[in-house]
């Protein structure tokens, strides 16, 4: 084996999959929650269109 | 007495430092301009024509930035550098197979990768490639160099 895949098989072998997943985990909370925070640009939780109120007669 | 070795070993260090915190510039100025303007973004993801339902773009559009924050963070506080550095290889891998296949179709797209602020020639398909591959190259370059020792991560 040359020099390249042997150190790419060393550098996989070295990375701990629980910490990709805390990565991942923590940036899709972080994307959901923050998708809700917003009062505009929403993509995930659209807000509903206001309803229309119609103004009293007479005002 | 044997200096070269020293001598060269500090200058790896250097340049594992250097390329950590420009990745990780990078990966957080990119993520944070995105941030600013999702919906911006999801128009450039949509642009791409990729054959993929409306939701994966949304989802990505809203995840995307806070991995690349997230990321760069890691990356320049030096924790868990081993297994963020592959995250980060993989996301310049989909960014050049993205790019590539926009290029190769010959489409007139704004890349999106620094969102509303950078516009004209820097976000030109060809020009977003050519950085993606360097970014790339950056970052398999940095997966393939031992954990730094000096890394203060309690975890």
């Amino acid at each position: 084996m040359g020099a390249f895949p042997k150190a790419l098989v060393r550098a996989v072998s070295a990375i701990r999959f629980w910490r990709l997943v805390v990565v991942l985990l923590a940036s899709v909370v972080a994307g959901l929650f923050s998708d809700w925070l917003r009062t505009d640009q929403r993509l995930l939780f659209p807000r509903p269109l206001p309803a229309f109120l119609p103004m009293e007669p007479g005002r | 007495m044997n200096i070269a070795p020293e001598g060269s070993g500090r200058r790896k260090r250097v340049t594992r430092v250097a390329v950590r915190w420009t990745l990780g510039a990078v990966f957080i100025g990119a993520g944070a301009l995105k941030l600013v303007h999702p919906v911006a973004f999801y128009a450039d993801l949509l642009a791409y024509g990729i054959d993929a339902p409306d939701w994966f773009f949304r989802v990505v559009a809203v995840i995307l930035p806070w991995i690349e924050i997230l990321g760069g963070g890691l990356l320049i506080a030096d924790w868990w550098t081993e297994s963020v550095s592959f995250l980060v290889a993989g996301m310049c891998l989909v960014f050049v197979l993205a790019l590539g296949q926009a290029v190769l179709r010959g489409l007139d797209l704004k890349c999106g990768c620094f969102g509303e602020i950078a516009a004209g020639w820097f976000e030109q398909p060809l020009v977003a490639l050519v950085r993606a591959g360097v970014l790339l190259a950056a970052s398999i370059w940095l997966l393939l160099r031992p954990p730094d020792v000096t890394s203060k991560c309690p975890f």
